[in-house]
């Protein structure tokens, strides 16, 4: 019974494309975010290199 | 006769890379006019250059063969570990790579003992980081060892001390003649191969399963686990947070990866360094730890079950049993190009290390040019002592390269950061952080690591090392 319980809680947290939702929101997000924020420190530093 | 042909491929690509990496050897000796050249490239390599540098060193075939090999076991979770990385690039190229890179040139340092002995005025420090490097970054090195003989045996069929032998003869040639300037141009290239060849097995292996929801509903069916973060406490959780700290932040720390980002020439090339290096280390990890996970449903297809494997030999056999002979080549390459593109940044700072902090101060005057051709003699002395040490494998990938990396981090992080961020860092504060910080660690590993805790004994280590490092020398009379 609890190994059906436990089994029924983890698919609950599954993402529509079939990944824990914490395994996007605790790496796959501030991955990403770690990535927009370098793009906008390169393009600001060559739109100041500019002018 | 395919099996012939196979390996016939798979020698003349062996042989290719060899006689490339001769060739970036030998352009990278005619550069070679000085000391400053062999170490740090004069302080002049490019941003773009220097942004596929920093992750080829980064992430190595440790990572394609061996944590990919554990994520088969792990699952989708160990993706945490390696998107983690993207955040430690950025945290590497923002905050620390502009004021070490400014620092190193001030003091004129060509090695991270060197840098901590001269921004700290002590040479006792100097000695210590400098032995600590010298003796905890062989496991390392030995890892990545591991990984190409296990990938030449499996793959190719040679015996796993041929594949071994091969990438230490590889190393030599071209870090033996050529040191900063070839290591980061060869690196440049591998960088770009292996990443080819890392995204090109990812996208295959979701082909191999259907698409990109197909596969992981296939996972989930063959076991739930695989695509669900582990419940706290339990062993899997302890190893995907630790590995997430040690590999992402643990690197900041790493002498290796401070002395790339320490010889970026200008401040433009720096934020170039910052996107390439941040767009490579998400991409490289992300789509090494998932076709590491996806291997498992993939192989059950052919009959073989992942959980009753070791881990270093998964990926090997992954990709000999799974994929056409094309792709096998083309990964095949891409773990040579991340196998030498890690060790040879390994062996050079070493090797660096032992002659400029070690041997150069035993021996009161020594020329230039003694030091040079001591610290090539060395260079090769450490890749054939590594080869031997891993041609008798004495833990799993991902384990040797852990503890080197909490170790490492453990000793340095407190020194390193004080020596940048706190005007009033002094000697006994950086000396005392780095015994403590590196005594807390290896205590921690013997008496509480897991699975007897679920804490790795980077978290004790890096606290006191930074704690330590900041009350003594807050503390202490500056000198």
């Amino acid at each position: 019974m609890l190994q059906i319980l436990g089994l029924i809680a983890q698919t609950s947290n599954l993402s529509p494309i079939g990944i824990d939702w914490w395994i996007i929101l605790g790496g796959w997000v501030p991955g990403f975010l770690g990535l927009a924020l370098a793009f906008v420190i390169w393009a600001r530093s060559r739109r100041s290199d500019d002018e | 006769m395919s099996d012939i042909v196979d390996s016939a491929l798979y020698i003349t690509v062996i042989a290719v890379y060899m006689a490339a990496l001769a060739l970036v050897g030998w352009l990278g000796k005619k550069k070679v006019r000085s000391i400053s050249d062999w170490y740090v490239g004069s302080f002049k390599i490019g941003g773009i250059v220097m942004g596929v540098a920093f992750f080829a060193t980064y992430f190595s075939a440790v990572l394609m063969i061996g944590f990919a090999g554990s994520a088969s076991k792990w699952g989708m979770s160990a993706t945490v570990i390696g998107m983690w990385h993207a955040v430690s690039a950025v945290i590497a190229f923002t905050l620390l790579a502009p004021r070490i890179s400014k620092a190193f040139r001030k003091l004129n340092a060509m090695t991270f003992s060197e840098f901590l002995s001269l921004r700290y005025g002590s040479k006792i420090l100097g000695y210590t980081s400098a032995l600590i490097i010298a003796v905890f970054i062989i496991p390392y090195t030995v890892s990545a060892f591991i990984a190409m003989g296990s990938a030449l045996s499996t793959i190719v069929g040679l015996p796993f001390w041929v594949g071994v032998l091969v990438a230490g003869a590889i190393i030599a040639v071209y870090v033996f003649s050529g040191g900063l300037f070839s290591t980061t141009l060869a690196e440049f290239i591998q960088g770009i191969v292996m990443t080819v060849a890392v995204v090109a097995v990812w996208i295959f292996s979701y082909y191999l399963l259907g698409g990109f929801v197909q596969a992981h509903e296939t996972m989930a069916a063959l076991d739930i686990g695989s695509v669900t973060f582990p419940a706290f406490g339990t062993n899997t959780w302890s190893v995907i947070i630790g590995l997430t700290a040690v590999m992402g932040f643990g690197m900041l720390a790493q002498p290796q990866m401070v002395l790339r980002y320490a010889t970026i020439s200008t401040k433009m090339d720096t934020k170039r360094a910052l996107l390439i290096a941040t767009i490579g280390s998400l991409l490289f990890p992300l789509a090494a730890y998932s076709y590491g996970a996806l291997s498992r449903p993939i192989l059950a297809s052919f009959g073989i079950d992942v959980m009753t494997l070791k881990d270093d030999l998964i990926v090997p056999l992954f990709v000999k049993s799974a994929f056409p002979t094309w792709l096998s080549v083309l990964f095949l390459a891409g773990i040579m190009c991340a196998v030498t593109s890690t060790i040879d940044a390994l062996i050079h700072m070493t090797a660096g290390t032992f002659t400029r902090d070690l041997i150069r101060p035993a021996l009161k005057s020594i020329s230039d040019r003694t030091q040079l051709r001591m610290t090539k003699i060395i260079s090769l002395v450490l890749s054939l002592g590594c080869c031997l040490i891993a041609i008798y494998p004495p833990g799993l990938i991902y384990q040797l390269t852990a503890y080197t990396w909490q170790v490492l981090a453990s000793s340095f992080m407190g020194p390193l950061i004080m020596a940048l961020f706190y005007k009033r860092a002094n000697k006994y504060g950086a000396l005392a952080g780095m015994v403590v910080g590196f005594a807390s660690a290896q205590l921690w590993y013997f008496l509480f690591a897991p699975p007897i805790t679920p804490i790795y004994p980077f978290f004790p280590g890096v606290a006191s090392s930074l704690i330590i490092s900041y009350l003594v020398s807050r503390f202490s009379s500056p000198k």
